[in-house]
């Protein structure tokens, strides 16, 4: 994955794909594009289709409605890929993770993925309700290797 | 040895040449973030981004070969285009630059091509956008560098006559100006529009095509304000390698205006862009000549 990511940490095009999100954090993502926050001084781009684009920005839960077009869009992307799941939603799938009309977050999203054989080179999660503007820059300074890794993942079993 | 003197001169300024837009349009990006009060992404950023597609994956298109062909064909006749300008700023020969006036114009029917090609409904959109706006640009572009080439010869600078020189800035107006539409930028950034149709023209293609027409556009801005600079050099310090830097360093300062214009403007209605250029146009080259045709016959 190193190896994939030190082609792309200098120049990071983005797609914005929403799922199934509320759209409050396709807002912060916009927030987040604004001269205020600056986001291309770390070389990010937002692209209009995701045959351009490097990482996409994952909004929302997965909807059942939503899927097919998901996975046609990230099959566009060509490699190497990557996905920023935004939010407790599309990170985890939020207060959706177990409704009758969705997936959950990403998790299912790249199991279905491996399923049908569609590669993705690295998933990064940026959790909140909604994100921060500066948790999605964090995001991508994290791509470039200018910041540590705030989380790790562990599993807890109660005895 | 004067032939392969030139030659070489040639190649070696175009090596720069092609390098050199891709660089300035790190300048442009910066200068656009300056004036939106940020910081930007730093002057090589557009040479990272290249350097990045070139090693992605290419998405297939089911038409692949004929889209590579009228790639091909708009990268080779843009490069030899800018070749010639080359030669013509060295030498000061007028064959030289028809010949590259007429290689950047079949480069830039290539381009049109391209996305005429491809059955997705967004780059057909952009597609015709792009043949609409090449329509009102390029005859106005050759039309009035020819009249400013031919005003530039008659003006005799130690007695200028009055109407020769006011159709010459007539004329360099109108070039400068289609010089600019030429380039894409906004508000004639319609091929592309990137807020209402995805990237238009360039929607369907990927990593190493990509690369490749974006290159290309970005030398096609480079030529648009080459062939300008060299047209008022030759005639002001007379050709050589002196002129050519001087060119160079005029094609720089002109990308730059064009930088701070572009970042000024506002987009405007699809349609009323190409139009009003068009009106435009027609005035000024309906003046230039006349006034040219006076001062030959009249003055
Ligand atoms: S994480 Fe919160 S703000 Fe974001 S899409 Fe889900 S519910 Fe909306």
């Amino acid at each position: 994955m190193e190896k994939k990511l030190e082609r792309i940490k200098r120049s990071i095009w983005v797609f914005h794909l929403n799922t199934g999100s509320c759209n409050a954090c396709d807002i912060e993502i916009l927030d987040a594009l604004t001269p205020y926050h600056d986001a291309e001084r770390f070389g990010v781009k937002l692209v209009g289709s995701p045959r351009h684009a490097d990482v996409l920005l994952l909004t929302g839960p997965i909807t059942l409605e939503s899927l097919p077009k998901v996975i046609n869009a990230i099959e566009a992307t060509p490699r190497p890929r990557f996905i920023i799941a935004l939010g407790s939603c599309g990170s985890g799938g939020g207060i959706w993770h177990d409704t009758y009309s969705t997936i959950g977050g990403v998790n299912s999203l790249v199991k279905i993925l491996k399923e049908r054989g569609v590669e993705v080179d690295g998933v990064y999660y940026v959790p909140g309700c909604p994100i921060r503007p500066e948790a999605l820059l964090y995001a991508v300074a994290l791509i470039r290797g200018l910041v540590e890794k705030k989380a790790k993942s562990m599993v807890a079993t109660v005895e | 040895m004067e032939f392969i003197l030139l030659t070489s001169t040639s190649i070696t300024v175009l090596l720069v040449n092609t390098i050199l837009p891709v660089i300035m349009d790190g300048v442009e990006r910066k200068i656009k973030a300056r004036i939106q009060s940020r910081i930007g992404p730093p002057i090589v950023q557009t040479l990272y981004d290249l350097l990045k597609l070139l090693e992605k994956e290419v998405k297939p298109l089911h038409i692949m070969p004929f889209i590579l062909l009228t790639i091909i064909a708009y990268l080779s006749t843009i490069i030899a285009s800018l070749y010639f300008i080359n030669l013509y700023t060295i030498t000061g020969e007028a064959y030289y630059s028809i010949t590259a006036i007429t290689l950047f114009a079949i480069s830039l029917t290539s381009n049109t091509l391209t996305p005429l090609l491809l059955p997705s409904p967004f780059t057909y959109t952009g597609g015709m956008r792009e043949v609409i706006l090449s329509i009102v640009n390029e005859p106005a572009f050759i039309v009035s560098f020819v009249l400013a080439s031919t005003s530039l010869r008659l003006l005799n600078l130690q007695s200028p006559n009055i109407w020769i020189l006011i159709a010459l800035s007539i004329s360099l107006t109108t070039l400068v100006l289609s010089s600019y539409a030429i380039t894409g930028r906004i508000p004639f950034d319609i091929a592309e529009a990137e807020p209402e149709i995805a990237s238009g023209v360039l929607l369907e293609f990927s990593g190493k095509i990509l690369a490749l027409l974006l290159l290309s556009n970005l030398i096609k801005r480079f030529i648009v304000k080459y062939i300008v600079s060299s047209l008022i050099l030759v005639y002001i310090i007379g050709a050589g390698l002196t002129c050519l830097a001087a060119s160079i360093l005029l094609t720089i300062a002109l990308w730059i205006i064009y930088a701070i214009v572009a970042a000024i403007l506002g987009r405007s209605r699809v349609d009323l862009a190409p139009i009003t250029l068009g009106k435009v146009y027609i005035l000024l080259l309906a003046l230039s000549i006349t006034v040219l045709l006076v001062g030959i016959y009249g003055g």
